[in-house]
Order: structure tokens, then C-alpha cells, then sequence
């Protein structure tokens, strides 16, 4: 396979999938998952971009990207993910436009690492401004997988 | 005797600090007293473990995990007695939940002490009857999450009394999101919420009637 290269923008159709821990997930008082907290977006005080997997990178239909999306970043944990923990799947153009919208151009590019090459960056994310977080919570990344729902390599 | 009573910056400034000036004395019952001053009191407690904390090399991450859990168990425990066990319980429950070995995250930071302090102030202060889904930063800050239909209130309770909100709301006109954002002291919740009808989120009677409502 040889598709995007270090440092190349993804395509603005294309999509991008990252990890979000049980911790981070929108719930109800009763624990019902909702969606994502804003936070769930935020950088860490030691990253300098949002760690992401580019969907398109893997060939097959959709379920299959996400399934061979899941994989790869299960692989890069020492330890297994969460049951109760879930994948959010957003479109790059529309977390471009979402940035946009509240000040700030973004870049969504190829970072390939050698245990995942699909890993992918969002770049020049603001640290700390929650308004573009709950934007991206909840205009950018609509879609939602379980974790539990994605079956454990054979 | 009746009269009225001028709310001076001093005066406000004593109350929010868990101090009734002598104008005052006649005005709040001795449980509103009391109950501002225990509240006042979480501002200046340290966990049991902090100092250790500081001495001992760092703990692996199921003693961190029961330590953070048992401060703020030890936290609530001060506080029961203004909270309705179902609350009281139900919150327990879920600091468990958002504490689970199984489901956690390496690097990140369990609950901090203050921010739970933070929370448990605001949940006083406000009393809402709807309870907000929780969450954690990866700085271990609370988060409080409420949510009708696509409306969404989150509020990060920061250590120290300090909260930071923001707020979407999608308007009926062109279904597009407002959104609004404000950092305050706790103190300031009630009051930096007044704009945007702090019951819609808090009540559940408010929230029913958005949902039933056609869009």
C-alpha cells in the first residue's frame, strides 16, 4: 500500500477516526453514552497535535476501514482498550470548516508511524479553547463506534 | 422586626468566603450557616495521602486510582448530610466507573482532590434536580456533562473554585449552534448561567418539554 506520505493533507472527503477513553465520553445521569466531551479533542500539555487515523488509508468497503482503523490503534496500546470506551469517526473537511468557524485553520495530515501507518495528525489545534473542542464534539465527529462492537484480530 | 439588607462588595465578598457579617446573622437560618462554612471548609483539606504523595515514590496506578477515590469518598462523607443518599450514591457509583483499572488511560491523572472539592461546592450551590453525566480531563478535573436533545452544557470544575463552562445550544429559526463559554469562580455559576436559563439544564420538567417540543 502507498497512499499519503509524511506530512501530506489528507483528502477533504476522506475520513478520520481517533480513540476516546470511557472517561471522555458524554453521558447521562444514568451513564448512557451520548457522545463526546469536548475534551475528548484536547491535547495533551506534551503533544503537539491531535493523534488521529486516516480511514482511507486501508482498502475494502467502510466497515472494513473502520475494523482495520480499530486494529491498528488497538496495537498501539500496551494494554487492551476499555470495554465501555468507543472511536469517534469525523469527516476532514468538515473538522476543517468546524476549526474555521471558530478562528482557527487546522491541518489534517498523513503522520505515518511504523506500527500504524495510517496515523494521521490534526495540526495547529488550539490548546485549551473550549468552545472549538465542544465544536468539534459535536459538529465534526457525529459518528460513533463502540469498542466492544469492533471483534479481536483472529 | 423586618428591614432590608444592602449587599456590599465586603459583605458579598464575607459570604462567598463561608463568613456571615453581623448585618447578615438575621437573615440566613444557622443550617444555610453551617452549611456554607463546611462547604468553606473543603476549600483547606488535604487528602491523607498528599503528603505522602510528595514523599514516597510514585505509587503504581491501582494504589493512585483507590487513593483518589477514597479522598473524594472521604470529601462527600463530609458533605452527606446535604445530599440525598439516591444522589449520593448514585454519584459514588460513578466516580467508581470513571475509575476503573479496566477502562483507564495510561497517563492520565485520576480525580484531583480539588476539583472534586470545586464540584461538590457547585452541586451545593446550584442543586440541580437533573444530576450532570461525569468525565474526567486528562488532567483529572470533573466534568460535568448535561445534554437535552442536542443542547449541551459541560462545566470543568478546576481546582481551586474555579469552573469553566461552555454551552451549545441549536437555535429553531436556522437549527444552527449557539455557543457561549465563561470561566468564573464557583461562587459565580448560578450567576454566569442566568442568561442562558440554568433551569433548562438543571430541571428535568425543562428538559422534557424541549424534547416533546417540535422542532
Amino acid at each position: 500500500m502507498n497512499k499519503g506520505g509524511k506530512g501530506k493533507n489528507l483528502p477533504d472527503e476522506d475520513e478520520v477516526i481517533r480513540y476516546v477513553p470511557w472517561t471522555r465520553l458524554r453521558k447521562d445521569e444514568d451513564e448512557n453514552v451520548l457522545g463526546f466531551l469536548p475534551h475528548a479533542f484536547q491535547l495533551r500539555p506534551d503533544e503537539d497535535y491531535l493523534s488521529i487515523n486516516w480511514l482511507q488509508y486501508h482498502d475494502g468497503d467502510r466497515e472494513t476501514q473502520i475494523r482495520l482503523s480499530v486494529w491498528a490503534i488497538r496495537d498501539t496500546f500496551e494494554k487492551p482498550l476499555g470495554a465501555k470506551s468507543a472511536f469517534a469517526i469525523g469527516n476532514v473537511a468538515q473538522i476543517k470548516k468546524t476549526c474555521q468557524a471558530c478562528g482557527s485553520r487546522v491541518r489534517v495530515v498523513h503522520e505515518p508511524e511504523p506500527n500504524n501507518p495510517g496515523h494521521s495528525a490534526i495540526r495547529q489545534l488550539p490548546r485549551d479553547d473550549l468552545t472549538l473542542l465542544e465544536a468539534l464534539a459535536s459538529d465534526a465527529f457525529t459518528e460513533r463506534v463502540n469498542n466492544i462492537d469492533i471483534h479481536a484480530k483472529f | 422586626m423586618t428591614g432590608i439588607i444592602v449587599p456590599t462588595r465586603r459583605n458579598l465578598r464575607a459570604l462567598h468566603a463561608g463568613i456571615f457579617p453581623p448585618e447578615f446573622e438575621l437573615a440566613f437560618s444557622s443550617a444555610t450557616k453551617r452549611l456554607a462554612r463546611q462547604v468553606e471548609a473543603l476549600r483547606h483539606q488535604r487528602s491523607p495521602t498528599s503528603r505522602d504523595q510528595q514523599a514516597l515514590p510514585r505509587k503504581d496506578l491501582a494504589e493512585r486510582l483507590f487513593d483518589a477515590l477514597a479522598s473524594a469518598k472521604q470529601l462527600t462523607a463530609s458533605v452527606a448530610m446535604y445530599l440525598d443518599p439516591a444522589r449520593r450514591d448514585r454519584l459514588l457509583r460513578h466516580l467508581d466507573s470513571l475509575h476503573d483499572l479496566a477502562e483507564w488511560e495510561e497517563d492520565n491523572e485520576p480525580l484531583q482532590q480539588s476539583s472534586f472539592a470545586t464540584f461538590l461546592k457547585a452541586m451545593l450551590a446550584v442543586n440541580p434536580e437533573r444530576q450532570p453525566g461525569l468525565g474526567l480531563s486528562h488532567a483529572g478535573h470533573l466534568i460535568g456533562a448535561w445534554t437535552t436533545d442536542r443542547d449541551r452544557l459541560t462545566i470543568e470544575f478546576l481546582p481551586n473554585d474555579w469552573v469553566k463552562w461552555v454551552l451549545a445550544r441549536y437555535n429553531k429559526e436556522d437549527d444552527e449552534p449557539r455557543r457561549f463559554a465563561g470561566q468564573t469562580p464557583v461562587s459565580e455559576l448560578t450567576e454566569g448561567l442566568t442568561p442562558y436559563q440554568p433551569e433548562y439544564w438543571f430541571s428535568h420538567e425543562q428538559g422534557r418539554q424541549r424534547q416533546e417540543s417540535p422542532r
